[in-house]
């Protein structure tokens, strides 16, 4: 497949025969061309090869990432770098040769070895870009997800190269600021830099992208104009899903204080926060038995802060956390651990056995729990990751290891649920899983979910309580990704 | 609460630490480490840093002086004239000399590695030459303590969510039991993470052997320079004097 855009100047060309790690086979006959001003959105499923095909344009795979490359890879507008990336994990963007995000974001034009006027002004630049200018003086490791997304993104807008490259970069964004992004986006564009975006939001792809590519097993399944290749119905790929819109999703009842049982999380007048910083401050709410909630809000609201105060990571400084019956509130977390259970965003963190079976049986085991194993089996089915159980857990693409956490959790049966982000990464057979994953926990007890991918939201909770700094703002509906990308 | 050293080019109080060090080493003993010491400790209370490069040297100078005493007193020369484990003064004045000489080299780096930002110092030396690659080295080597600190602080915190023991009240056994749940993500978290920071610094135009420019470059004005040729002057002459010293006693001698 060759694409168009060759009458104008290309900021890429690439021919791919095979790219391999070890061996294995990641990519296939890929002919891709992107042309100055325009944008071309990825789409596939997970392990389809996108990421491969991020890293291979960028020409970031054969130097720092070992992988055979057979074709060519050609950046005809040059530059130095030839293409910034933007990682999945933003985490992943800090060099640490800063200690500040302005310095962090000015690494890339003082390794280009700009004068200190330029390097400032394409900082102040990238960082207006990126929404991220009043994070200026922050130290990036103490900022969350989302601030880090957008410092991630200032990282690579300051290089000002033709090709910019960005694998998932809004997973962590809250809505509004997707859509600001967005509009970042389109504003590059116009001015005349060539993007690659790979995405799973296929909203975004649909509202950014000029044509996209569906890749499926490392091949080109399908490629076009977005909505002809993301919203066919049935879609191209059923482990993608297909487009959603206003107009084809299905209208719901949201079930805001009905249908509910008794309380099963009781919050009142709750405060924490990390040091001097107040997050938390007197807030309260209640969840019923059997309810699965959404906790939404933008970055930085104090979302994961009560999910962690809930589980006794952070000390509540006020108030008092009960679970069905139990006061918990001075309970320690390994003792809380038997009827609260949390899932980080990174699920690198936790897993460290030799098969996926063993990670997922640790929690019950531990705790002590029922029959570790049979429970084990049990959630890892649910999850999808039934007849994967002997693979290490390291061999797993980072979608999957985010179920293998979700798994074991689920198995040491706790009685309150929390997620944060599961969905990130995660295709539509994935995010069907984790459906699955909270309507088993709605059976046991109760969930949250702390989530910005709101059309997830409406599908799997039951309404959203939107957090906004450190208070319960809204109980009810929200707007839809739809809503905000339509906008434009 | 910013360290007075701050104002400064770390060039400069780095320059002042070296000389500092080599004049305890070659000046007379024990006067001239004390009198380092005493500058050194000085200069890190004026610049409002003063406990913890206090707290570093005591840390290693007083272990090391007991430890030195002790050996004295515990193997004492066949032809010394006071009982084992009783220390003897010239054992006593060595002690305190080398001890003090530690102190001295403690406590003028201590000003240095407590008051001087690692990100700081490296951007200056990398202003005088130094290649990206060692700079780098020197801010990775000082960030990999709290680096891994924060990472298993993360590694514990998702290991006790799903039911691990951690802190007071629990017994050997319990620790034993959770070491491969905390020990296995800190492992594999470091390898993963030094692949992940070669990655960024490739896709940030990092070249190891390429001279970076800064976006706050570190001014070196001439009263600093001044002063640097100073510290250096004044650092000669003391090793010329004791080289003098050390060849007179030498013709007297023969």
């Amino acid at each position: 497949m060759s694409d168009a855009g060759t009458a104008r100047q290309l900021a890429l060309s690439m021919r791919i025969r095979v790219i391999a790690y070890d061996g294995r086979v990641a990519l296939r006959d890929v002919a891709l061309d992107i042309a100055r001003g325009e944008i071309v959105g990825v789409a596939g499923h997970v392990g389809a090869g996108k990421s491969t095909l991020a890293l291979a344009a960028a020409g970031l795979l054969g130097r720092s990432l070992p992988a055979s490359i057979d074709g060519t890879i050609a950046h005809p507008l040059g530059g130095r770098p030839p293409a910034a990336f933007v990682f999945a994990n933003p985490s992943t963007q800090l060099t640490e040769l800063g200690e500040t995000v302005e310095e962090e974001v000015a690494v890339g034009p003082e390794n280009q070895a700009l004068p200190s006027s330029e390097i400032r002004a394409r900082v102040d630049r990238a960082l207006a870009l990126a929404d991220a200018a009043r994070l200026a003086q922050r130290v990036p490791r103490e900022l969350s997800g989302g601030e880090l997304q957008r410092v991630a993104l200032a990282s690579a807008l300051a290089l000002d190269a033709p090709l910019l490259v960005l694998d998932e970069p809004t997973a962590q964004l809250d809505p509004e600021a997707a859509a600001d992004f967005a509009r970042a986006l389109r504003s590059l564009r116009d001015s005349g830099v060539a993007i690659l975006i790979v995405e799973q939001n296929l909203e975004l792809l649909a509202a950014l992208a000029d044509r996209v590519l569906l890749l499926a097993g490392g091949a080109v399944l399908a490629t076009g104009a977005p909505r002809d290749v993301l919203g066919r119905s049935p879609p191209l790929d059923p482990r993608l899903g297909t487009l959603r819109s206003v107009a084809n999703t299905p209208t719901k009842e949201w079930r805001v204080g009905k249908e509910a049982g008794d309380a099963l999380l009781r919050v009142d007048d709750l405060s924490a926060g990390y040091g001097a910083r107040v997050v938390l401050e007197h807030l309260s709410l209640t969840i019923g038995a059997g309810e699965v909630v959404a906790w939404v809000g933008k970055n930085g609201a104090g979302k994961s802060t009560l999910a962690r105060t809930i589980m006794g990571l952070v000390p509540a400084r006020a108030g008092r956390i009960g679970v069905g019956h139990v006061d918990v509130t001075d309970l320690p977390v390994h003792e809380r651990a038997r009827v609260v259970g949390l899932v980080f965003q990174d699920p690198r963190r936790q897993l460290f056995s030799r098969t996926v079976l063993e990670e997922a049986i640790f929690g019950p085991r531990t705790l002590v729990v029922g029959h570790a194993e049979a429970q084990a089996r049990e959630a890892l089915d649910v999850v999808g990751l039934g007849g994967r159980e002997r693979e290490h857990p390291g061999d797993l693409a980072p979608p999957l290891q985010r179920r293998l956490a979700i798994a074991s959790a689920l198995a040491s049966r706790p009685k309150f649920l929390m997620l944060d982000e599961p969905t990130a990464g995660q295709d539509a057979e994935g995010r069907s899983f984790i459906r699955a994953a909270l309507e088993l926990q709605r059976f046991r007890g109760a969930a949250a979910v702390i989530t910005h991918d709101l059309n997830f939201a409406q599908d799997a909770c039951d309404h959203n309580v939107t957090i906004d700094r450190g208070h319960v703002s809204n109980i009810g509906r929200n707007s839809r990704e739809t809503d905000f990308f339509d906008r434009e | 609460m910013t360290c007075g050293l701050a104002r400064w080019n770390p060039i400069t109080p780095l320059a002042g630490a070296i000389a500092m060090v080599l004049v305890a080493f070659v000046g007379p003993q024990p006067w001239t480490p004390a009198a380092v010491l005493a500058t050194a400790l000085a200069i890190a209370f004026a610049s409002r840093i003063g406990w913890k490069v206090s707290a570093l040297t005591a840390l290693v100078v007083v272990p090391t002086f007991v430890l030195l005493v002790l050996l004295d007193a515990a193997f004492p020369d066949a032809a010394a004239e006071h009982a084992r484990w009783i220390p003897s003064r010239a054992g006593t004045v060595d002690a305190l000399a080398i001890s003090l000489r530690l102190g001295a080299a403690i406590a003028a780096l201590g000003v240095i590695v407590v008051g001087v930002a690692p990100r700081r110092l490296t951007r200056a030396l990398a202003a005088r030459g130094l290649p990206s690659w060692a700079a780098y080295l020197v801010i990775a080597s000082l960030e990999a303590v709290p680096d891994a600190r924060r990472r298993a602080d993360d590694v514990i915190d998702a290991q006790r969510c799903r039911g691990v023991a951690m802190g007071k009240g629990t017994g050997v056994r319990g620790r034993l039991r959770a070491l491969p749940a905390l020990a296995g993500p800190l492992i594999v978290g470091l390898v993963t993470e030094s692949e992940e920071r070669a990655l960024a610094l490739d896709a940030r135009a990092f070249e190891p052997r390429a001279k970076r420019t800064a976006l706050e470059p570190i001014a070196d004005p001439a009263s600093e320079r001044r002063a640097r040729r100073v510290i250096w002057l004044a650092l000669a002459g003391v090793i010329a004097w004791r080289l003098w010293e050390f060849a007179h006693s030498l013709t007297i001698a023969t």
